[in-house]
């Protein structure tokens, strides 16, 4: 029966819940679709909107039983709002007694271990048309096609764990029947499941055997057998329902007055049958036994294969081939002689991918002796040889050498050592997720590239107002008019001074012309003049020149003759009053040459 | 008169020396801003509060609690090789690799040496080749994968520093040209460093990378459920992408191959 529920005005509403439907009906969920519509129509000027909001469930509901039945109210929830449907009351007639047709599921073995291959076998028989029509095939006489329900022909609800053998379009493409006889199964339509071009009920003719069974009343007859076989492997442990299959249909089954067929409505019931998945034998499974069923090649691969002691190495796992893998667990590498005490051993990551499964170690080596990762031993069960399977991954060398500092039996180079922060090497506690335990190294070492790119930008102009100046210095360094002026202060002094000192060693003639040089030096050293040759006169004029006030050219001039008319006779009181005044005088002059300047 | 000049060179030498050792504690100064830096006490308390909670934590939830608490001080914006570190450490015990991964990238910006952090990331990802995409870039910029993120910046700012330096001393000494030279390879250093330091830049904060955190995910040729596949596999959890666009609740990814697809937000993390 379809069963139908509607849920209008609402939006995305929750699918229903039909409770207590289990208990006298089987439920097949056929899917749902939207039942959304908006429509906007504009009439002279005037509009009208059309909104539909809704959703619609489909469902197959197949009595268990007969007699009055009731379809118990559906409930869902909108928005918080539990919505109630209403009951609804059938009357399920029994099928008569019939021997028109036949149906049965076999399955062969009935009790497999997983991925161990059984075959599903619906059998229909339908009883020979009478007549002349005897050696026609009896489902070639239908104006409709009887449907045929086979819940195990819909791979989307295959239940989890049962692999079909090859799926459905090539177990019933092969069985279509191109002329529109044979079954219409599951109400395959071809747009639904091939695409062809026609739109009406696919039909399936299995190739039909005849056979001789008893009839109604004991008697042989001859019946039509037609087979729909079905090939499933199992990926787990579990029992698994096939049926019930229904047929519905009307069959030839007498002739009339005229041998013309007279057809009468049947309904066939195939019961149910369960098929018994085992779980491997638990007398001789090895201890290495790893959970995977079926037949497998095992590899490992371990990297680095040398290191220090207390470093990580990483062993990978992998069984290929073809079976269950998604419950097989890591072998437990701890219980490996050669492996106990001799590598620190961390939980294994496992992953199943493309038919694979790897499991991941972390090791740390501990035992700087050890020279060989010892083999491993992985056990499987084969369902072929119905025994169970041990590989063993070869042997690998390795080489461990003492690591220089060990603490403890996990020892781990912080990754702030390894960062350059600390020498030291800390021991962190669980192992390879171990955690950098200082808190000091939870510092902020986020980049922010503004103050980076002021700083670049700070120095670069910087640089360039030093490079700017040293342009300036170094074409002033060039001016030897200007660096000469700029001695000549310094040199003035030092000559003074010399003069100065001279005089008072006695060392007469070498005073006069020291401090006669310091004036006429200073004279000429400012106007980047030769100082040699220079007379009291042509100083005296070479000051006016330059604006220096008159008294201190007079006090200059007055020292300049001094020192000539004492270098030819000269008193004490001559060379004590010289004495005196050189040094004033020489400063003053000083003075108004910087500010004449 | 050539003695004084010979006098003043002298004088000018000593007073170039001094200028020159201002400059340089200048540039410092000026090219290393925050390089000091120091963990500040509530920081130290959320560490090892979330330390405490990862030791005592024994189920996949507890360890996301952990995470969460290591994910507050990142969220804080203390963005630490540690914390990150400790953070991917968390979501994988948690049993959320695509989330470990995540956070041992990140790690991987502040702690690229480190070993432990490599293999941890080597499990995350489930296979032996876990070092951070190269791009043509990061060819010729060998180091670019060795040095970490600030290590970049302070490099080049050491070269710059350096080639201030070699620069101060042309400008006051030109007639050297060992100093020249220096200043010469210090520049092509220094071009080389900030090129690499703005790389970084560019991929790390520029850049939106993510990481597929839920097992078989879709991967569409539009931004709806009903846009066909993008590609003929589904993405697994811990695939590693580049955000090229986001629109609603999608996120237009390209992986590692070139190839570009979109994706529910809430199938990845992004960082």
């Amino acid at each position: 029966m379809l069963y139908r529920v509607t849920l209008n005005h609402v939006e995305h509403p929750s699918p229903p819940k039909l409770e207590g439907f289990d208990r006298d009906f089987t439920v097949t969920s056929l899917g749902e679709q939207s039942l959304d519509f908006q429509n906007v129509m504009i009439i002279n000027g005037r509009r009208t909107e059309t909104i539909r909001r809704g959703r619609q469930y489909n469902y197959q509901l197949t009595p268990k039983r007969t007699g009055e039945l009731t379809i118990p109210a559906p409930t869902a929830e909108v928005d918080g709002v539990t919505l109630r449907g209403r009951a609804v009351r059938i009357s399920v007639e029994p099928a008569s007694r019939q021997d028109v047709v036949r149906m049965e599921i076999t399955v062969a073995p009935q009790a497999v271990y997983p991925l161990q291959p059984f075959q599903v076998t619906l059998s229909i028989a339908v009883k020979a048309l009478p007549g002349p029509e005897a050696d026609k095939n009896p489902l070639g006489v239908q104006s409709a096609p009887p449907q045929l329900i086979i819940p195990w022909a819909n791979d989307r609800r295959l239940p989890e764990g049962l692999e079909p053998e090859t799926d459905l379009d090539r177990w019933l493409g092969r069985l279509v029947d191109r002329r529109g006889t044979g079954f219409a199964v599951n109400n395959f339509r071809q747009r639904d499941v091939f695409s062809f071009f026609e739109d009406r009920p696919l039909t399936f003719m299995p190739r039909p055997e005849k056979i001789e069974l008893s009839d109604k009343d004991g008697k042989q007859a001859v019946y039509w057998r037609y087979q729909f076989k079905r090939t499933f492997t199992a990926t787990k442990v579990d029992v698994y329902t096939f049926g019930p299959a229904t047929l519905k249909g009307v069959f030839g089954v007498a002739g009339d007055a005229e041998d013309r067929l007279v057809g009468k409505e049947i309904y066939a019931v195939a019961k149910a049958l369960h098929v018994a998945i085992k779980d491997v034998p638990t007398e001789g499974r090895p201890e290495s036994y790893c959970g995977a069923i079926g037949r497998f090649d095992l590899s490992a691969e371990l990297t680095p294969r040398k290191a220090k002691t207390g470093d990580p190495m990483t062993l990978t796992l992998t069984l290929s081939g073809q079976g269950t893998l998604e419950d097989a667990v890591a072998p437990d590498l701890a219980k490996i002689p050669g492996i106990a005490g001799k590598f620190k051993v961390y939980d294994a990551t496992e992953q199943t991918r493309d038919g694979r499964r790897q499991f991941t170690y972390s090791l740390r080596p501990l035992d700087a002796d050890v020279t060989e990762f010892p083999a491993i031993p992985v056990a499987y069960f084969d369902v072929q040889q119905d025994r169970f399977v041990t590989q063993r991954t070869p042997p690998m060398p390795i080489e461990i050498s003492r690591a220089a500092v060990l603490a403890g039996r996990d020892i781990v180079a912080a990754p702030g050592a390894a960062a350059g922060r600390s020498q030291e090497v800390e021991m962190q506690k669980g192992g390879i997720y171990a955690n950098i335990l200082d808190p000091n190294l939870a510092v902020d070492q986020g980049v922010d590239p503004q103050p980076w790119l002021i700083g670049l930008g700070g120095v670069t102009g910087f640089y360039a107002l030093l490079a700017f100046g040293a342009v300036a210095w170094r074409r002033r360094s060039g001016d030897t008019v200007r660096l000469r002026r700029r001695s000549a202060p310094a040199a003035a002094h030092k000559r003074l001074h010399a003069g100065l000192d001279a005089l008072q060693a006695g060392q007469k003639r070498e005073g006069i012309e020291q401090i006669e040089a310091a004036v006429k030096n200073l004279v000429a050293d400012w106007i980047d003049a030769p100082a040699a040759g220079m007379t009291a006169a042509e100083a005296a004029r070479h000051l006016e020149t330059l604006g220096v006030n008159g008294e201190v050219i007079a006090a200059a001039r007055r020292l300049l003759d001094n020192c000539e008319s004492v270098r030819y006779g000269a008193t004490a009181a001559d060379l004590a009053a010289l004495h005196r005044d050189a040094r004033p005088t020489v400063q003053s002059l000083l003075k108004a040459l910087r500010r004449a300047k | 008169m050539m003695k004084n000049v010979l006098n003043l060179k002298s004088q000018i030498s000593n007073l170039k020396l001094k200028f020159a050792i201002c400059i340089l504690q200048f540039a410092i100064l000026f090219l290393l801003p925050g390089c000091v830096r120091r963990t500040d006490l509530e920081t130290v308390h959320q560490f090892e509060a979330a330390q405490k909670t990862f030791d005592e934590a024994t189920t996949p939830e507890d360890f996301v609690k952990a995470a969460a608490q290591y994910q507050e001080i990142a969220d804080a914006g203390i963005q630490s090789g540690a914390v990150y570190y400790n953070l991917g450490n968390a979501w994988m015990r948690a049993k959320q690799p695509g989330r470990a991964v995540a956070a041992y990238r990140l790690a991987q910006r502040y702690l690229p040496r480190d070993r432990a952090l490599e293999e941890n990331l080597r499990n995350a990802l489930r296979r032996q080749d876990v070092a951070p995409r190269e791009s043509l870039w990061e060819t010729i910029f060998f180091w670019q994968n060795w040095l970490s993120y600030p290590e970049k910046f302070y490099a080049a700012a050491v070269a710059v520093g350096l080639t201030f330096l070699c620069g101060v001393v042309v400008l006051l000494l030109p007639r050297r040209r060992v100093w020249k030279r220096l200043a010469w390879v210090g520049l092509a250093l220094s071009a080389l460093l900030i090129a690499s330091a703005a790389y970084d830049w560019y991929r790390f904060d520029d850049l939106t990378h993510g990481v597929v955190v839920q097992a078989e995910v879709t991967a569409r040729k539009g931004n709806a459920e009903n846009y066909a596949p993008a590609f003929n596999e589904k993405l697994d959890e811990g695939t590693e992408f580049r955000l090229l666009d986001r629109r609603g609740d999608w996120l237009l990814i390209r992986l590692g191959g070139g190839q570009e697809g979109w994706i529910p937000e809430k199938t990845a993390v992004l960082y």
